[in-house]
């Protein structure tokens, strides 16, 4: 009779979590940052730096960070930080330093601050961006001194201080006029691979002299980037994770894309410039010009897309928390854990899976502990594991 | 023995007493509690920056109930991120000097003879004022010179600012000196009169020649931090250094080579180690072509042949020439041309030697392309300070600006001040002669060579003002004092540069009111400005120098560049960040910019930007020239001179009296004291740490020589030029050579307070006037000596 009303109940709640997810799949599963650097404040005041680096500079206990690949989602990196807890743990005691503790978030802002590293561009070559600069057909309106034989600047008519940013916009601003000249001329679209472009904006910056661009602007909010690729009209043709248009890419599906520097994504959007701008031209609203700042949030936007995890599967969730080792130590169902009965449900139940992680961060020292005395291995995540398990966690369970 | 009861009564009244007073018999031997006698005081840490030398080295003073008790190093200033030398300590010595000037004082005896009535500060801003405005209106505003020294920052402006509205050229700069950073090479090569940095920490191979790396640089900690870096930051690379000097130094003892030389052919010795470069082909062939001008001989466009620093290197300076002129042998100087050519990067650091000796030493860099290069000659970016509104002039300060400088500077062709001419022109009267003096961190009688000659000067003059918190030679000679407050007591900037090019803005803030009544400068000549009025007084219109502090900071706030101090992590962000075009501070407003100065000691830009030539070479050619178009284009007697006046030469000075002065004086420093700090018991303590030597003044003699002399280790003897003589002590050195004696500048102070009044000798006093043409200023290895017992 028990082992009836069991299976009945098991069945049920399968039930609830597949229609729950069902009902979440769609969008994101958590908030695109609204500035990627202010993890960077938290990454020095929690202590961080003490291990880690970043291009040389700060602890050596840890990876340098500037020299490791953290192009994962926000919880794939939360996953990775899991699985070297007990190594991490162990070089601060060496270090005598005591674990910080964090919220929600604060792990969001170190994470998005972490992700963000990739977006910064590594100096260009001047020689090769020469080279490029008479290759890819800008020398043919542009000269290196005075004025194009259509009162084009010449190369030491650019601005100064030529930021990566500011490139972006002033050749997505001239794009309708350049690609109405060049189809004039003749000359065929040039596309940039690798660091291209960045070996051209060295090549630029060495040798402009006009009048001095405002030389930084504040990094991209990818949150209001969001906002500029609805409001200048992107969304008319793309989607993001099937919300949108379907005319061209959905971009959701092809973030990893965007997790490129800054000048890359900006060759990304060059090299399709051609076919876009044509498009737009064709619209209604025409084709859309930015402001510095608002192509600063879009590209942030772009790059921070691969960021964002996709919902995950509380299904595959609940398996992993058996098989993970979790529900030794905490209850399932109203079923007691084999360990000890720490309740979950109640605590977690529809919080946002990142406040999840920086509750399981502030008590790892216990479930390390834990483990260790009984002989558990310390659980290891694999890609996608992590969100999976989040969801289970915090979706809403029938009482039993 | 009796007992009466009278006597019982007393006795146990007398008890009574005692317990009721002292709590008990038992208690008298107990040590007092200390909370009763000594109790916690309310402590904090101010940040402010060290003014005991030009190092600008960030520090955090410990403040206890308002006392300053403690010294540490600051370790988010990027000068010295938290290291501190003896010095920065020793500045507690400097504010709580017992013989600090307490007050403005009026001379009441005759000059120099150290009467002096103290007065209050109307009084003396009214006695100034009055002589100023007499000067003006007998049509002489021009008849004002400021002799300013060592500092930085927005007070060289304000003081400017003020003899522009006032009517004057005259703010003559006394604080480039002989022993200062060699200006004139970088100004002859590339053109540029601004300072600029060594990256020496980033480079493989460093060839100094006399340099004070380690002894008394112009940045000491950093230097010694930058050296630490040069030799164990770098994974698997450890710099190699090698001192080329006359004297074994702490520099040549931490250096892997010392290679004495003859003091004064430095020079020479550069044109020898060239000379073999270019001969055996090792030059950097890319940048030379590329990036200078000179090296092969060249047409102008009067169709003249020129000849260029290849050519004239090979024929006159081949290593035979140079080894009998420098005394160091042959194979050594083709050695280290070899090693400075191939140990890339490399880099050539000079002293302030003669103009052209310093090309020498500069065109070794150009050879190796170890300009505008990570590990080469770096030209920062200035801190970007708002500028002050240009000011209105009425018609006393046109007419007076319009009259020549007393120094002549504007003849000069390095474009520097020229105290000596000050002085020399001051006794002559031509053009004029000055009717007020203002000084201001200066110190002529003891830190310039000669010191009688200034004092000759100064007797031509009728009102002299000094600004000294400390009583000193020339401060002894004036008519008024007005003590400025001392670095820990008031608001200052700070800028300066990284060795690496980075610029830094440390913010100076009082840690304690003023101890006496002493009032910052800067608040003082806005006070004169105002008591001035007209326009003189509207072109100051801030309250005191706090605000113009706060003026000038907008600038930077408005710059969008750099970030408040932080840790060397926050730079390599900054740096990211940057780089990338970004820019994300940590405030949001001035005010937390303002807030965030004062909590974390300052500003920085941490990244320098390679190839901009503009800013690189200022020269004619807008190359690195190792022919000067420039100073061929400012020198007024250079018709007719040959080519080699242009290029990088050697000038020998002519021996004289060799048999009656059979010595070479070297006078060297140390880095406890650099003129400024003797009235500080700890480094009067620590002067001579490699000989043990303290609150003196000693002579550096070789064994050998001393021996021939009949001198022993300890005797005190008299060293005696053609200009004077003084008597110190006899200290044997292995690391002098044996025609060579040397002499620590820093003592000898012939008033001042307890601890520095007739301490040791100034061994300036040895000097005589023979200066440089082109900079005025004495020349090395020129003075001989004699030594005999006293």
């Amino acid at each position: 009779m028990k082992s009836r009303n069991h299976q009945s109940y098991s069945f049920m709640t399968l039930i609830l979590i597949s229609t729950l997810f069902l009902i979440t799949r769609s969008g994101f599963a958590q908030i695109l940052p609204e500035s990627p650097t202010k993890g960077a404040r938290l990454f020095v005041t929690k202590g961080c730096v003490k291990c880690h680096a970043l291009k040389g500079e700060g602890g050596k206990v840890g990876p340098d960070l500037g020299k490791i690949d953290l192009g994962e989602t926000q919880l794939n990196l939360a996953a990775k930080i899991w699985n070297h807890i007990p190594s991490m743990v162990l070089s601060m005691e060496r270090i005598r330093m005591a674990k910080p503790t964090l919220n929600g978030q604060e792990f969001s802002e170190i994470s998005a601050y972490l992700y963000f590293f990739k977006f910064f561009d590594e100096p260009g070559n001047a020689l090769r961006g020469r080279a490029l600069f008479s290759e890819k057909g800008c020398l043919q309106c542009h000269p290196f001194t005075g004025k194009g034989k259509q009162g084009e600047p010449g190369l030491d008519l650019f601005p100064q201080n030529l930021s990566p940013i500011f490139l972006s916009q002033v050749i997505w601003n001239h794009g309708p006029e350049m690609l109405f000249r060049m189809s004039r001329l003749g000359i065929k679209w040039p596309k940039f691979n690798g660091t291209e472009m960045m070996d051209l904006l060295e090549f630029i910056k060495t040798n402009a002299k006009g009048t001095a661009e405002t030389a930084f602007i504040t990094p991209g909010s990818p949150k209001e980037g969001k906002r500029i690729f609805t409001a200048k009209g992107c969304f008319q043709c793309h989607s993001i994770r099937g919300e949108g248009a379907k005319g061209g890419d959905d971009l959701g599906k092809k973030a990893k894309r965007f997790y490129k520097s800054l000048t890359q994504i900006a060759s990304i959007l060059w090299n399709k410039g051609e076919v876009v701008l044509t498009e737009m031209a064709k619209t209604p609203a025409g084709i859309p010009k930015f402001a510095p700042k608002e192509m600063a949030d879009l590209l942030s936007f772009l790059y921070f897309l691969h960021f964002i995890d996709e919902p995950g599967n509380p299904i595959q969730g609940k398996r992993l928390f058996s098989e993970k080792g979790c529900i030794k130590c905490h209850q399932l169902n109203g079923k007691p854990g084999e360990w000890m009965s720490i309740e979950l449900s109640s605590k977690y139940q529809g919080k946002e899976p990142i406040e999840i992680v920086a509750n399981i961060w502030n008590h790892s020292i216990e479930i390390q502990r834990a483990a260790r005395e009984r002989g558990l291995q310390w659980p290891q995540f694999k890609q996608g594991e992590m969100v999976d398990l989040l969801e289970f966690i915090r979706i809403p369970k029938k009482k039993p | 023995m009796k007992l009466s009861r009278r006597d019982f009564l007393k006795m146990g009244g007398g008890i009574g007493v005692g317990i009721a007073l002292g709590g008990g018999f038992w208690k008298w031997g107990q040590p007092p509690p200390s909370s009763k006698l000594l109790p916690p005081g309310i402590e904090k840490w101010v940040p402010t920056v060290c003014g005991q030398c030009l190092g600008g080295c960030g520090i955090l003073v410990r403040m206890i109930d308002g006392w300053a008790t403690n010294i540490i190093g600051n370790p988010l200033h990027p000068i010295n991120r938290g290291a501190l030398c003896p010095k920065g300590i020793a500045a507690l010595q400097g504010l709580y000097d017992p013989d600090r000037i307490r007050s403005p004082l009026k001379r009441i005896g005759k000059r120099g003879e150290g009467r002096w009535q103290p007065i209050s500060w109307k009084e003396a801003i009214q006695e100034i004022s009055n002589q100023l405005r007499e000067l003006r209106e007998n049509g002489e505003p021009h008849k004002l010179v400021v002799l300013g020294g060592r500092y930085r920052g927005l007070m060289r402006l304000l003081w400017e600012r003020f003899l522009e509205v006032y009517g004057s050229p005259n703010y003559i700069d006394n604080q480039f000196r002989w022993d200062g950073i060699p200006m004139e090479g970088l100004f002859l090569t590339q053109g540029i009169h601004t300072l600029f940095t060594f990256d020496f920490e980033n480079v493989k191979y460093l060839l100094s020649f006399s340099a004070p790396l380690l002894d008394s640089y112009w940045f000491p900690i950093h230097a010694l931090k930058a050296f630490g870096q040069f030799r164990r930051g770098r994974t698997g690379q450890r710099g190699r250094l090698v001192q080329i000097e006359p004297r074994l130094s702490i520099t040549g003892m931490k250096a892997d080579e010392w290679i004495p030389i003859q003091p004064g052919t430095e020079g020479i010795l550069a044109l020898g180690i060239a000379h073999m470069i270019i001969k055996e082909g090792l030059y950097d062939k890319e940048f030379v072509l590329k990036n200078t001008f000179g090296f092969e001989n060249w047409v102008d466009s009067k169709e003249q042949t020129h000849i260029g620093f290849h050519d004239f290197v090979l024929s006159e300076f081949p290593p035979q020439r140079v080894s009998s002129k420098t005394g160091i042998p042959i194979d050594t100087i083709i050695r280290l041309s070899r090693e400075f050519a191939t140990n890339q990067p490399s880099l050539a650091i000079g002293y302030r030697d003669r103009p052209f000796h310093q090309m020498a030493v500069w065109a070794l860099n150009g050879l190796v392309g170890a300009i505008d290069r990570r590990g080469g000659i770096l030209i920062p970016k200035s801190i970007p300070f708002q500028p002050f509104p240009s000011p209105s002039k009425d018609r006393a300060a046109r007419k007076g600006l319009e009259r020549k400088r007393i120094d002549e500077v504007r003849e000069s062709p390095f474009g520097i001040d020229q105290p000596y001419l000050f002085a020399k022109n001051s006794i002559s009267g031509i053009p004029y002669r000055p009717k007020i003096l203002f000084l201001y961190y200066s110190n002529p009688f003891f830190s310039n060579p000669c010191p009688e000659f200034f004092q000759r000067a100064f007797d031509q003059i009728p009102f002299i003002v000094s600004f000294s918190p400390y009583m000193d030679d020339t401060t002894q000679y004036v008519d008024l004092i007005l003590p400025d407050h001392t670095p820990l007591e008031r608001w200052q900037d700070d800028p300066l540069f990284l060795n690496n090019g980075f610029p830094v803005l440390g913010i100076r803030q009082p840690v304690t009111p003023p101890i006496h009544q002493t009032r910052a400068t800067g608040d003082v000549l806005i006070d004169l400005a105002r008591s001035l009025g007209g326009e003189i007084e509207k072109a100051f219109p801030w309250k005191d120098f706090k605000e113009v502090l706060l003026y000038g900071l907008k600038g930077i706030y408005e710059s969008r560049r750099g970030d408040v101090f932080g840790l060397e992590y926050d730079e390599a962000w900054i740096r990211m960040l940057q780089r990338g075009g970004w820019w994300d501070p940590s405030y949001k407003s001035f005010e937390e910019f303002w807030e965030l100065l004062l909590e974390k000691g300052g500003w920085w830009d941490p990244i320098y930007e390679f190839g901009e030539r503009e800013r690189i070479y200022k020269t004619p050619s807008k190359k690195f020239e190792f022919y000067s178009q420039g100073i061929k284009g400012v020198l007024l007697s250079s018709k007719g001179e040959e080519d080699s006046s242009f290029l990088p030469h050697w000038e020998e000075s002519v021996p004289k009296e060799e048999e009656k002065y059979p010595f070479i004086l070297n006078i060297f420093k140390t880095m406890a004291l650099d003129g400024r700090n003797a009235n500080q018991p700890w480094l009067q303590g620590i002067l001579g740490p490699h000989l043990f030597e303290k609150w003196a003044t000693w002579v550096e003699i070789n064994p050998i020589t001393a021996s021939k002399y009949d001198i022993s280790d300890g005797d005190w003897v008299w060293v005696e030029s053609p200009h004077g003589k003084i008597k110190v002590k006899a200290r044997l050195y292995q690391g002098a050579m044996p025609h060579v004696v040397n002499i620590p500048f820093g003592n000898g102070h012939r008033t001042g307070g307890r601890w520095s009044k007739k301490i040791g000798e100034n061994p300036y006093r040895l000097l005589g006037l023979e200066l440089d043409s082109l900079t005025g200023q004495p020349i090395h290895g020129n003075t001989r000596v004699k030594i005999y017992k006293a």
